[in-house]
């Protein structure tokens, strides 16, 4: 049985790490009722079978740097090394949050170079890189949004989502005090214009659109709906979590995008760190930049950067400081590695990287939305169920094989979803290889469906029992 | 730079198994709006070499900090990170995966998320932790909405300690500014420590939590457990905001009667990076789980009876409640919990509590000098753990003391205070502490 860390330890073991013995003073201060008798039960593991712990807790997972990871809505794209290098940097990781600013004049410059690349990118005027994940930056844009009513006087409590959005959508309008309302897709995959219509009124705030969506359409009538929710007198929300299918080859702003916000851990190759840290940047049009989450860097005429709190409607502080910094500063070099020609370039393969694999596989699998996609396309189990294959079976068997499953079972309008996305930065024979499994996958699914409902058998371990977790959960190691 | 890896081959053969002629083709779809007009971001790329002098620069115009000797805090602390923790944290079979959706193919994930949660559940001293949150504040955040959650929408007051570091009042206030039915209201503190009389006439049975902070902002250790009493009383729930280091030495919240406990992790093996990432933390007793916001893992087996972890209780979580979830979290910051997994288990039992021990002891010849010095101690010196608000401008301290390369403390002014709240972990020396006494006297 694998060992928990716990399960390693031997009474009095102990790795030193202080300096010797202090001499104590004359009599110590604290009153003793504050002290704890015992202390808490920590592994006592030496240092060398802690990293053989770890690192062989590493070897269990599938990642970026070890496997092809087409995990759908994700953008699980390479992270440079370099990136993590500069990062790393102990003149960025040493700083105290309250040093006075002269002396982290460097690092409120990369914040503000990164937050005028992201303008630039999002066409919008103001950027608060304050938001620690995408559904933050949701957070931050749906604050904004309520609040730029409450500042106008007008009651507007519905938030429309159109039935293809990512999950966090509606959690985080929810937070801001607005009702969800779901929009339906058309046929195509589209927002329906017809449904559109009919859900706007004077109380919608706005609508929260993920450009592309989540079956990786980049909606036909885009600015036919942005005018539609302007004229009712509501705000256009972009969800930019796919931005890597569009990034320099159009602004949102300048399509009728107001709020939008980045996930610099997908497009711009920051890690994903095993579910995070992330960083979810908001951007904003003109009239909304007083409405930001503070502070934000700016630069004075005499090239001094200071941060900023003092914006007129701000949305307040929704962090405990300026960010993910350390995440920043990766995207920073990277946008930089690329310039506009690269993140272009970038854009471009990751959509035919996609649009390649897609034509490979869609005489094998089903495709229910068979337009133009853009960095990612949704799969199903069609052709398969016959033989009482699902798509998890499928999702395990690529497992078996080496490859990271996609997203399966989202978005929730295709039954069975099978939602792949092989980003920018894999090479045509790792995509080829794949196809060929995915192929190989289909033949087994009609010559032996058994081999997919057993798998995955060559994982460290074998489909677990989700049930038995969820009926009685165990969420901490108990000492026998 | 790039890092594409097609060949003009590649792209010839792909777009004819497509059956289209150029990539422009898959774009025809997105409106065309001028994008030459960029102001800031040059077209052309820059290479390894460029992005490292660039970098360097910026890299020097912070590179003054590194002589200094700080004693700022304040809710931010430099403790000693052994390298071990820079060595596991960069293995990239971890930091290049994702959230565990694939449980088959992320054992490794599952297992050090089951195993951070058993560790800071030994810290606070309740049986559940969930997986991260983004930092200290939104967990505070989470936590009081939790508590709303928990009263079932009928309790609508939220009570919270002028001792709770005014950056999460803020946060707190600004998340829950939209919930206009919410009442937030400041119980004051008392010589530092919160005002118990004031505590018992401000709570009523429509008060749905009272959240404290240990030690609080001003480095002083309430009367948890008497507090923690008059609350639970009127049916109400307790929660801590927790600085974990503490835990080394002092009791756990969990042991003087909190439900919930939360606070940031960034003392626990995590670099201050001006301010993050680290991560958030949140405990609650068992029977709060349900309404628990974040992800948790559970122990399990697979088909073959094989110990295995799964993510459970999804059904609390976004992608599946959608707007009826207990949070919009998604992405957490399991990066940094993996930090504080190899940080405790590198000081283990012993190394932790000596680790207090020696903070404690700093923190007393602190007390010492300053007394030696005649600065007066603002708040009772029997009530502290490692911080000290000295009775000294800290404007002036600080431009004394900069001229050492010292960083005496945090201004309280920043905060609408008074005077200079000094934090001393063990990264300070006997020395260091003797020559800021030395520089205070008289500021």
């Amino acid at each position: 049985m694998r060992e928990l860390i716990f399960e390693r330890s031997t009474p009095g073991i102990e790795n030193v790490f202080l300096p010797p013995c202090l001499k104590a003073p004359e009599q110590a201060a604290v009153d003793r009722k504050f002290i704890s008798d015992g202390s808490p039960e920590l592994p006592e593991v030496g240092e060398l079978d802690i990293i053989r712990h770890y690192m062989n807790l590493s070897k269990l997972n599938f990642s970026v740097d070890t496997n092809f990871y087409p995990l759908g809505s994700c953008t699980m794209k390479y992270n440079p090394k370099i990136n993590e290098e500069i990062a790393g940097w102990k003149e960025f990781s040493h700083l105290h949050p309250y040093l006075p600013e002269e002396h982290v004049q460097g690092m409120l410059e990369i914040i503000w170079e990164l937050q005028e690349s992201l303008k630039d990118i999002s066409g919008l005027q103001g950027v608060s890189l304050t938001p620690a994940a995408g559904a933050h930056g949701e957070l931050a844009g749906n604050f904004i949004i309520a609040k730029y009513f409450r500042e106008r006087g007008e009651k507007r409590h519905i938030m429309l989502i159109p039935d293809s959005a990512h999950g966090t959508n509606p959690a985080s309008a929810v937070m801001a005090g607005f009702t969800p309302v779901e929009v339906a897709s058309d046929k195509k995959g589209d927002i329906d214009i017809e449904a559109l219509k009919g859900k706007l009124s004077p109380e919608v705030a706005g609508i929260m659109m993920t450009q592309p969506n989540t079956l990786g359409i980049f909606d036909s009538n885009f600015r036919k709906i942005a005018d539609l929710v302007h004229a009712a007198g509501g705000l256009v929300y972009m969800d930019g979590a796919n931005m890597n299918a569009m990034m320099c080859h159009v602004k949102p702003g300048e399509i009728g995008v107001d709020v939008m916000h980045f996930n610099l851990h997908k497009t711009f190759s920051t890690p994903h760190g095993m579910g995070g840290p992330g960083s979810g940047p908001v951007a904003v049009g003109k009239k909304l930049v007083p409405y930001l989450p503070v502070p934000v860097a700016e630069k004075d005429s005499t090239g001094i950067f200071r941060l900023e709190y003092g914006l007129k409607n701000t949305i307040g502080q929704i962090k405990e400081g300026y960010g993910n910094i350390g995440v920043m500063l990766r995207a920073l070099v990277y946008i930089l590695a690329l310039g506009r020609d690269g993140l272009k370039e970038a854009a471009d393969i990751a959509v035919l990287n996609a649009n390649y694999l897609k034509a490979r596989l869609v005489k094998h699998f089903h495709l229910q939305y068979d337009g133009i996609t853009k960095h990612e396309f949704v799969l199903d189990n069609e052709f398969q169920k016959g033989a009482g294959v699902k798509t998890l079976d499928i999702a395990k068997r690529l497992l078996d094989y080496g490859y990271h499953a996609p997203t399966v079972y989202f978005p929730l309008i295709v039954h069975e979803a099978i939602m792949i996305e092989p980003t920018e930065t894999e090479s045509k024979k790792a995509l080829d290889d794949f196809a060929d499994t995915m192929i190989r996958i289909a033949e087994e699914a009609k010559s032996d469906p058994g081999i997919l409902k057993n798998a995955p058998v060559k994982t460290p371990i074998r489909r677990p029992d989700e049930v038995k977790a969820a009926k009685n959960p165990v969420l901490k190691w108990t000492k026998k | 730079m790039r890092y594409t890896q097609l060949s003009g081959n590649d792209i010839a053969e792909m777009l004819k198994t497509i059956g289209i002629s150029s990539v422009e083709a898959l774009f025809s779809d997105i409106p065309k709006t001028g994008n030459d007009r960029y102001s800031s971001l040059s077209a052309a790329g820059e290479s390894e070499i460029e992005l490292r002098k660039r970098f360097s620069n910026y890299a020097g115009k912070n590179s003054g900090i590194l002589k200094f000797t700080s004693f700022l805090g304040g809710g931010f602390y430099e403790h000693y990170i052994p390298a071990i923790v820079g060595t596991v944290l960069s293995r990239s079979e971890f930091y290049t995966a994702y959230t565990p959706y694939q449980a088959e193919a992320a054992q490794g994930t599952l297992q050090l998320i089951f195993e951070f949660q058993t560790m800071m559940s030994e810290l606070t001293g309740l049986p559940v932790t969930n997986a991260s949150m983004y930092d200290g504040a939104t967990g505070f955040a989470e936590a009081v909405m939790m508590s709303l959650r928990l009263s079932q929408g009928k309790r609508k007051r939220v009570l919270y300690s002028a001792g709770v570091n005014p950056l999460y009042i803020g946060v707190l206030k600004n998340y829950l500014q939209f919930r206009t039915e919410i009442e937030l209201v400041e119980v004051p503190l008392q010589s530092g420590i919160t005002d118990k009389s004031r505590l018992g006439e401000l709570i009523d049975d429509n008060t749905a939590c009272f959240a404290n902070a240990y030690p609080n902002f001003f480095g002083q250790i309430d009367d948890h457990k008497e507090l923690c009493a008059i609350v639970k009383e009127r049916g109400a729930l307790n929660i801590c905001v927790f600085y974990p280091a503490a835990a080394s030495i002092l009791k756990r919240p969990g042991d003087l009667d909190f439900d919930m406990v939360t606070g940031s992790g960034q003392s626990l093996g995590n670099h201050m990076y001006f301010s993050g990432p680290a991560f958030g933390f949140l405990s609650a007793k068992s029977e709060y789980i349900r309404q628990m916001p974040g992800r948790l893992i559970s122990e399990t087996a697979d088909a073959d009876g094989k110990r295995a972890f799964v993510m459970t209780l999804q059904t609390r979580e976004q992608h599946i409640r959608r707007e009826k979830a207990t949070s919009n979290i998604c992405s957490n910051q399991t990066l940094n919990t993996l930090a504080a997994n190899v940080y405790l288990s590198f000081l283990g039992k012993n190394g932790f509590r000596k680790l207090g021990e020696r903070i404690l002891l700093l923190k007393d010849i602190m007390l010492e000098e300053l007394g030696k010095n005649g600065i007066p101690v603002k708040f009772d010196r029997t009530r502290i753990f490692n911080e000290i608000v000295a009775g000294v401008d800290g404007q002036r301290a600080l431009e004394k003391c900069l001229k050492e390369n010292i960083i005496p403390g945090l201004d309280l002014k920043r905060f609408g205070g008074e005077g200079l709240l000094i934090a001393v972990t063990e990264m300070r020396t006997p020395e260091e502490i003797i020559k800021l006494a030395g520089l205070l006297k008289g500021v």
